[in-house]
């Protein structure tokens, strides 16, 4: 019975969104960035969103990621509705629940890469040799434990942003966002850490999501959705 | 990696302005020590000068010397518990910079008037066994490398009668007090060895002041009346009234000098909350991304507002104990060049705890500001703005 209902979970999708619509006022003016929107990711898929500038990418990722509410409508990720969450307990289900991989890194120049990478295990329990542990086992799986007590200025711009990465999955979370990661990388150096996220999802079974401008980047990802005018579908708007 | 460790690194991001805020609080704390030292220099004086304590001067001037006779008439007051008489000169040792201050005395009553000071009973018996005995303060003491059992030569006193201006003392005690610094640097000898010594007539059998111990300070101004009556017809004349009230017109000469070393004091504290408040919102506006950055990571906003209020608290806790411990050696250096008019000019703990008090107060009030910007921090704009 008991392994029936795991089978049943397994095969529920990680993210639901039902109805999601998201308003913002600007002036007198209330624009919908994002029109009913319905989407279900699966468990283990990677997939890329695109579409132009304000088409609404980056506030669906917030929503995903417990940044922003939704209007109306309903955000599902593992089985837990998130919209209904207080900021106090929405701030804890993102420390377990999700990484996140930004396109500008956000690393703080004066700690190391590893402190960097160490940053969201203060939230939790565990003890100092532990946290150093986990943070240096995170930079082995992006391949910098060499760089570990190198500062970002240290660092290349894809090393920054694996430190980014590293830091995104040192608690092991169930989801991984990310907004325009290789946006601000050269074409070398955004192979790699594709390849980083590629190797993530496949080897390591992490879901991912990934926001960004560049169809080289998007082929990287399973599947692709294109978001126009705040609504997702299969193909970009002609 | 903890939350001291994000504090620090704070402070590191802008080295020079982390400097110069905590060298602008250090001043500021060593300020209020000033302020702090020179309002126990005027209120202390008024705690020390009880009001079982009269003195007797000369109704002429206090310079003026009172004869040595009039002792036996002070101690049949009624009311008059004991009485001890003043005279004294500038000295030196070994070098003209070495001064210090002699103050002659009836030895044997003196640490009845003056119940703040006391020697160890065997000190005491040597002292009041040799007349050319001598007791000196602690900090004379020390400034000047004394030992128990030393033979004193003090120079630049008045001419005995073989012509020395050299007057030899034995010291065979050093007395403790609770007063302060000012009170520590006496060199207390007999008024007898003096009196016989001096070659001077008009200033044998003369001293400068009495100071009388009365058993109620309710009969202060009775007693002063009796003492000042019983004189009248005398020459010269006494003036006596109670060492209490003798600082309140001492410190009247000042006017309000207490209000305005507490609105000083004051004005440097706002000074310095703007300094650090400027400090803390500077240094979190620029770091908004960060916030933002943390906010995504899970930590909540109580945790971060935390953080910024231990980063003001700790910057001006430790600025403020290094201004406090740099005002209370400054206050220290101070007092030998105010003692004469501020004998208590001195840094108390309680002043330094009121630092504490303030130090904890302005620092919570410092981060009030940027503790608004992250409570009002829209993660998602922020997390673009970087």
């Amino acid at each position: 019975m008991s392994a029936v209902i795991v089978e049943n979970t397994r095969n529920q999708p990680l993210v639901n969104l039902r109805g999601v619509t998201k308003l913002y006022k600007r002036g007198s003016e209330t624009v919908e960035v994002l029109k009913r929107l319905d989407l279900a990711v699966p468990r283990g898929d990677f997939l890329a969103l695109m579409g132009p500038s304000g088409s609404g990418k980056t506030t669906l990722m917030n929503i995903l990621g417990g940044l922003d509410r939704p209007t109306a409508g309903e955000v599902i990720i593992d089985g837990q509705p998130i919209h209904t969450l207080s900021d106090s307990a929405l701030s804890g289900w993102r420390a377990r629940h999700v990484g996140f991989v930004f396109q500008l890194y956000h690393l703080l120049p004066v700690l190391s890469a590893e402190q960097n990478v160490a940053l969201p295990l203060m939230l939790t329990n565990l003890s100092g040799p532990e946290r150093k542990k986990r943070a240096m086992a995170a930079l082995t799986l992006v391949g910098l434990e060499d760089r570990a007590k190198h500062k970002p200025s240290e660092l290349s711009g894809g090393q920054e942003q694996r430190v980014g990465i590293a830091r995104a999955i040192v608690t092991d979370p169930t989801l991984l966002l990310c907004d325009e990661p290789t946006g601000d990388l050269d074409r070398k150096a955004g192979d790699e850490i594709l390849e980083l996220l590629q190797l993530l999802n496949k080897e390591h079974g992490k879901t991912i999501i990934m926001v960004t401008h560049d169809p080289h980047a998007a082929a990287r990802a399973e599947r692709t959705l294109f978001m126009n005018k705040g609504v997702l579908g299969e193909e970009p708007e002609a | 990696m903890n939350a001291l460790t994000l504090i620090f690194s704070a402070y590191r991001r802008r080295k020079a302005r982390t400097i110069f805020t905590f060298l602008s609080v250090v001043v500021a704390f060593m300020l209020f020590c000033i302020l702090a030292a020179v309002r126990q220099g005027m209120m202390g004086q008024v705690k020390i000068s009880i009001a079982e304590r009269l003195d007797t001067y000369n109704k002429i001037s206090q310079g003026t010397p009172l004869p040595l006779s009039y002792y036996d008439k002070l101690t049949a007051v009624p009311g008059v518990t004991a009485v001890v008489y003043f005279t004294g000169y500038q000295g030196y040792f070994k070098d003209e910079k070495n001064k210090f201050q002699v103050a002659v005395t009836n030895a044997e009553q003196l640490f009845k008037v003056y119940q703040e000071f006391s020697a160890p009973p065997a000190q005491t018996q040597a002292w009041m066994a040799d007349r050319q005995g001598a007791v000196a303060g602690p900090l004379l003491a020390k400034r000047m490398g004394w030992k128990i059992g030393d033979t004193i030569p003090v120079q630049g006193g008045p001419a005995q009668k073989d012509g020395s201006k050299t007057w030899y003392y034995h010291l065979v005690g050093i007395y403790q007090t609770t007063l302060p610094t000012f009170y520590q640097n006496f060199f207390v000898t007999h008024y007898q060895y003096y009196n016989q010594g001096i070659a001077d007539v008009k200033n044998q059998n003369v001293v400068g002041q009495y100071t009388e111990r009365i058993d109620d300070p309710r009969h202060a101004m009775a007693i002063s009346n009796t003492i000042d009556k019983m004189f009248e017809n005398a020459t010269p004349q006494t003036l006596t009234q109670s060492q209490a009230i003798e600082s309140v017109s001492f410190m009247r000469q000042f006017g309000d000098v207490t209000a305005m070393v507490i609105y000083v004091g004051i004005a440097v504290f706002f000074s310095m909350l703007l300094i650090i408040g400027n400090t803390m919102a500077q240094s979190v506006r620029e770091r908004t991304s960060e916030f933002a950055m943390f906010r995504a990571l899970g930590f909540t906003r109580p945790w971060l507002v935390g953080l910024v209020l231990q980063e003001s608290l700790l910057l001006i806790c430790t600025a403020g104990v290094v201004g406090l411990i740099l005002g209370y050696v400054a206050a220290r250096l101070l007092a030998p060049s105010v003692g004469n008019v501020l004998q208590t000019f001195s840094m108390t703990w309680s002043a330094a705890w009121l630092g504490i008090l303030l130090g904890i107060i302005f620092g919570l009030l410092a981060g009030l500001v940027p503790m608004q910007r992250i409570t009002r921090l829209r993660v998602a704009d922020a997390l673009r703005r970087a």
